[in-house]
Protein backbone atom coordinates (compact mmCIF):
# COMPACT_ATOMS: atom_id res chain seq x y z
CA UNK A 1 0.00 0.00 0.00
CA UNK A 2 0.92 3.74 -0.54
CA UNK A 3 -0.22 7.01 1.06
CA UNK A 4 0.77 10.41 -0.59
CA UNK A 5 0.01 13.20 1.74
CA UNK A 6 -1.54 16.71 0.75
CA UNK A 7 -0.40 19.50 3.70
CA UNK A 8 -3.07 22.43 3.55
CA UNK A 9 -1.94 24.27 6.39
CA UNK A 10 -3.67 23.14 9.41
CA UNK A 11 -5.42 20.33 6.85
CA UNK A 12 -3.94 17.11 5.36
CA UNK A 13 -5.51 15.00 2.79
CA UNK A 14 -4.48 11.10 3.14
CA UNK A 15 -4.54 9.03 -0.20
CA UNK A 16 -4.49 5.35 0.35
CA UNK A 17 -3.94 3.03 -2.60
CA UNK A 18 -3.87 -0.42 -1.80
CA UNK A 19 -5.25 -2.90 0.98
CA UNK A 20 -5.49 -1.08 4.96
CA UNK A 21 -5.21 -3.80 6.88
CA UNK A 22 -3.17 -6.06 9.53
CA UNK A 23 -0.17 -6.43 6.60
CA UNK A 24 -0.10 -2.93 5.90
CA UNK A 25 -1.27 -0.86 8.26
CA UNK A 26 2.11 0.07 10.09
CA UNK A 27 2.94 2.44 6.96
CA UNK A 28 -0.62 4.22 7.31
CA UNK A 29 0.14 4.73 11.51
CA UNK A 30 3.80 5.80 10.71
CA UNK A 31 2.33 8.52 8.24
CA UNK A 32 -0.29 9.65 10.50
CA UNK A 33 2.28 9.56 13.29
CA UNK A 34 4.22 11.91 11.79
CA UNK A 35 1.50 14.59 10.59
CA UNK A 36 0.19 14.34 14.35
CA UNK A 37 3.88 15.13 15.70
CA UNK A 38 3.71 18.21 13.39
CA UNK A 39 0.32 19.50 15.18
CA UNK A 40 -2.14 18.97 12.11
CA UNK A 41 -5.17 18.80 13.32
CA UNK A 42 -7.38 17.80 10.54
CA UNK A 43 -7.34 14.98 8.38
CA UNK A 44 -9.46 13.64 5.42
CA UNK A 45 -8.74 10.26 4.50
CA UNK A 46 -9.19 9.94 0.46
CA UNK A 47 -10.50 5.79 -0.44
CA UNK A 48 -10.84 6.11 -3.82
CA UNK A 49 -8.34 4.02 -4.32
CA UNK A 50 -8.25 2.03 -1.18
CA UNK A 51 -8.18 -2.03 -1.75
CA UNK A 52 -9.80 -3.84 0.91
CA UNK A 53 -9.80 -2.82 4.72
CA UNK A 54 -10.25 -5.05 7.67
CA UNK A 55 -10.35 -4.47 11.68
CA UNK A 56 -6.93 -3.39 11.65
CA UNK A 57 -7.66 -0.37 9.21
CA UNK A 58 -10.32 0.40 11.08
CA UNK A 59 -8.31 0.04 14.55
CA UNK A 60 -6.11 2.74 12.62
CA UNK A 61 -8.58 4.95 11.67
CA UNK A 62 -10.56 5.14 15.14
CA UNK A 63 -7.31 5.42 16.50
CA UNK A 64 -7.02 8.57 14.46
CA UNK A 65 -10.23 9.64 15.43
CA UNK A 66 -9.62 9.35 19.28
CA UNK A 67 -6.43 11.69 18.79
CA UNK A 68 -7.83 14.03 17.29
CA UNK A 69 -11.04 14.30 19.05
CA UNK A 70 -8.72 14.80 22.13
CA UNK A 71 -8.25 18.36 20.99
CA UNK A 72 -9.89 20.40 18.46
CA UNK A 73 -9.57 18.03 15.42
CA UNK A 74 -11.17 16.19 13.56
CA UNK A 75 -10.75 13.25 10.77
CA UNK A 76 -13.95 12.14 7.59
CA UNK A 77 -13.49 10.17 5.00
CA UNK A 78 -13.95 10.70 1.25
CA UNK A 79 -14.64 8.85 -1.62
CA UNK A 80 -16.06 5.89 0.50
CA UNK A 81 -15.78 2.76 -1.90
CA UNK A 82 -19.13 0.83 -1.63
CA UNK A 83 -18.06 -2.49 0.02
CA UNK A 84 -15.72 -0.38 2.98
CA UNK A 85 -19.20 1.94 3.46
CA UNK A 86 -20.74 -1.82 3.87
CA UNK A 87 -17.81 -2.25 6.84
CA UNK A 88 -18.66 0.84 8.28
CA UNK A 89 -22.51 0.40 8.61
CA UNK A 90 -21.55 -2.99 9.60
CA UNK A 91 -19.75 -1.87 12.97
CA UNK A 92 -21.73 1.79 13.11
CA UNK A 93 -18.67 3.58 12.53
CA UNK A 94 -20.55 5.57 9.98
CA UNK A 95 -22.38 6.97 12.48
CA UNK A 96 -18.62 8.63 14.01
CA UNK A 97 -16.82 9.24 10.62
CA UNK A 98 -18.47 11.77 8.25
CA UNK A 99 -17.82 10.84 5.21
CA UNK A 100 -18.27 12.73 1.52
CA UNK A 101 -18.42 12.05 -1.89
CA UNK A 102 -15.38 14.67 -2.95
CA UNK A 103 -12.20 15.30 -1.29
CA UNK A 104 -12.79 18.82 -2.01
CA UNK A 105 -16.43 18.46 0.33
CA UNK A 106 -14.44 16.83 2.79
CA UNK A 107 -11.50 19.49 3.22
CA UNK A 108 -14.28 22.18 2.81
CA UNK A 109 -16.14 20.66 5.81
CA UNK A 110 -13.19 20.62 7.67
CA UNK A 111 -12.20 24.19 6.81
CA UNK A 112 -15.11 25.61 7.58
CA UNK A 113 -16.24 23.97 11.16
CA UNK A 114 -19.23 24.64 12.13
CA UNK B 1 -21.58 -31.58 -7.62
CA UNK B 2 -18.80 -29.80 -5.22
CA UNK B 3 -15.04 -28.88 -4.94
CA UNK B 4 -12.92 -29.64 -1.82
CA UNK B 5 -8.87 -27.91 -1.28
CA UNK B 6 -6.96 -27.47 1.24
CA UNK B 7 -3.78 -25.17 2.01
CA UNK B 8 -1.52 -24.67 4.71
CA UNK B 9 0.21 -21.00 5.40
CA UNK B 10 3.19 -20.27 7.73
CA UNK B 11 2.16 -18.15 10.43
CA UNK B 12 3.26 -14.67 9.06
CA UNK B 13 0.64 -11.88 7.87
CA UNK B 14 2.04 -11.75 4.84
CA UNK B 15 0.98 -15.01 3.60
CA UNK B 16 -2.94 -14.28 4.38
CA UNK B 17 -2.29 -12.85 0.88
CA UNK B 18 -1.80 -16.32 -0.56
CA UNK B 19 -4.35 -17.39 1.43
CA UNK B 20 -6.80 -15.02 -0.06
CA UNK B 21 -6.06 -15.40 -3.77
CA UNK B 22 -6.38 -19.21 -2.98
CA UNK B 23 -9.88 -19.10 -1.41
CA UNK B 24 -11.12 -16.48 -3.94
CA UNK B 25 -9.71 -18.74 -6.55
CA UNK B 26 -11.89 -21.33 -5.64
CA UNK B 27 -14.68 -19.38 -4.58
CA UNK B 28 -14.72 -17.71 -7.74
CA UNK B 29 -14.32 -21.04 -9.98
CA UNK B 30 -17.52 -22.53 -7.59
CA UNK B 31 -19.56 -19.54 -8.99
CA UNK B 32 -20.01 -17.43 -5.79
CA UNK B 33 -21.01 -13.97 -6.16
CA UNK B 34 -18.34 -11.45 -6.03
CA UNK B 35 -20.04 -9.78 -3.17
CA UNK B 36 -19.47 -12.90 -1.12
CA UNK B 37 -15.86 -13.45 -2.51
CA UNK B 38 -14.95 -9.78 -1.17
CA UNK B 39 -16.83 -11.57 2.27
CA UNK B 40 -14.86 -14.32 2.24
CA UNK B 41 -11.67 -12.99 2.00
CA UNK B 42 -12.27 -10.25 4.66
CA UNK B 43 -13.54 -13.04 6.79
CA UNK B 44 -10.21 -15.19 6.10
CA UNK B 45 -8.17 -12.66 7.31
CA UNK B 46 -9.52 -11.23 10.39
CA UNK B 47 -9.82 -15.39 11.71
CA UNK B 48 -5.69 -15.91 10.25
CA UNK B 49 -4.87 -12.58 11.62
CA UNK B 50 -6.11 -13.87 15.26
CA UNK B 51 -4.58 -17.17 14.59
CA UNK B 52 -1.20 -15.61 14.39
CA UNK B 53 -1.30 -12.47 16.86
CA UNK B 54 -3.29 -14.44 19.60
CA UNK B 55 -2.36 -18.31 19.12
CA UNK B 56 0.59 -18.07 17.94
CA UNK B 57 1.58 -14.78 19.25
CA UNK B 58 2.96 -13.24 16.18
CA UNK B 59 5.27 -16.03 16.34
CA UNK B 60 6.14 -17.59 12.28
CA UNK B 61 7.05 -21.23 11.52
CA UNK B 62 3.81 -22.27 12.71
CA UNK B 63 0.89 -24.18 10.32
CA UNK B 64 -2.51 -22.49 9.71
CA UNK B 65 -4.46 -25.05 8.52
CA UNK B 66 -7.23 -24.27 5.72
CA UNK B 67 -10.24 -26.77 4.24
CA UNK B 68 -12.71 -25.28 1.68
CA UNK B 69 -15.50 -27.22 0.53
CA UNK B 70 -18.15 -25.63 -1.60
CA UNK B 71 -21.44 -27.79 -2.86
CA UNK B 72 -24.38 -26.28 -3.97
CA UNK B 73 -25.63 -24.87 -1.26
CA UNK B 74 -23.13 -23.60 0.62
CA UNK B 75 -19.24 -23.13 1.35
CA UNK B 76 -17.66 -24.37 4.71
CA UNK B 77 -14.10 -23.30 5.64
CA UNK B 78 -12.03 -24.98 8.05
CA UNK B 79 -9.49 -22.97 9.55
CA UNK B 80 -7.05 -25.26 12.26
CA UNK B 81 -3.87 -24.41 14.44
CA UNK B 82 -1.82 -25.97 17.03
CA UNK B 83 -1.35 -22.64 19.13
CA UNK B 84 -3.23 -21.61 22.26
CA UNK B 85 -6.74 -22.13 22.50
CA UNK B 86 -9.24 -19.72 21.47
CA UNK B 87 -10.89 -18.47 25.06
CA UNK B 88 -14.60 -17.32 23.92
CA UNK B 89 -15.49 -17.07 27.16
CA UNK B 90 -13.05 -14.16 27.28
CA UNK B 91 -13.87 -12.56 23.97
CA UNK B 92 -16.10 -8.95 24.49
CA UNK B 93 -17.70 -7.79 21.83
CA UNK B 94 -17.14 -4.32 20.66
CA UNK B 95 -19.80 -1.74 22.35
CA UNK B 96 -20.58 -0.44 18.74
CA UNK B 97 -21.71 3.05 20.51
CA UNK B 98 -18.56 3.56 21.22
CA UNK B 99 -15.80 3.22 18.71
CA UNK B 100 -12.85 1.01 20.12
CA UNK B 101 -9.55 0.01 18.21
CA UNK B 102 -10.03 -3.83 19.64
CA UNK B 103 -13.00 -6.60 19.09
CA UNK B 104 -13.84 -5.80 15.92
CA UNK B 105 -12.45 -8.96 14.23
CA UNK B 106 -14.04 -11.92 15.54
CA UNK B 107 -17.23 -9.34 15.28
CA UNK B 108 -16.97 -8.94 11.87
CA UNK B 109 -16.71 -13.26 11.54
CA UNK B 110 -19.67 -13.88 13.16
CA UNK B 111 -21.65 -10.82 11.11
CA UNK B 112 -20.64 -12.01 7.59
CA UNK B 113 -21.09 -15.53 8.24
CA UNK B 114 -23.97 -17.76 8.88
CA UNK B 115 -22.73 -20.08 11.77
CA UNK B 116 -19.11 -19.68 13.42
CA UNK B 117 -18.26 -22.34 15.78
CA UNK B 118 -14.98 -22.91 17.87
CA UNK B 119 -13.54 -26.68 18.94
CA UNK B 120 -11.03 -26.49 21.42
CA UNK B 121 -11.88 -30.03 22.36
CA UNK B 122 -8.89 -31.23 20.33
CA UNK B 123 -5.44 -31.59 21.93
CA UNK B 124 -3.81 -28.70 20.66
CA UNK B 125 -4.83 -25.51 19.07
CA UNK B 126 -8.75 -24.59 17.87
CA UNK B 127 -10.41 -25.74 14.49
CA UNK B 128 -12.82 -22.60 13.62
CA UNK B 129 -15.37 -23.79 11.71
CA UNK B 130 -17.23 -21.01 9.69
CA UNK B 131 -20.16 -21.49 6.79
CA UNK B 132 -21.77 -19.56 4.35
CA UNK B 133 -24.72 -20.56 2.55
CA UNK B 134 -24.99 -19.64 -0.91
CA UNK B 135 -27.53 -16.82 -1.86
CA UNK B 136 -27.82 -18.32 -5.58
CA UNK B 137 -28.48 -22.30 -5.05
CA UNK B 138 -27.73 -24.09 -8.33
CA UNK B 139 -31.03 -25.86 -10.18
Amino acid sequence: MDCTVEQRGDLAIIGVRGDLQATTVDHFQATVDRLLGAGTRYYVIDLAELGGLDSAGLAALIRLYKRVRLGTGDVCLAQVPSPVQRLLDLTRLSRVFETFPTVAEAAAALEAPD
Amino acid sequence: MGSEAALVIDSRLAEIARARQWLRRHARAAGLAEREIRDLELVLSEACTNVIQHAYHGQPHYPIALHLTIDETKLTLVIRDVGTKFDLSAYTPPDLDQPQERGYGVFIIRSLMDEVHYDTAGEQGTTLTLVKYRSRPTA
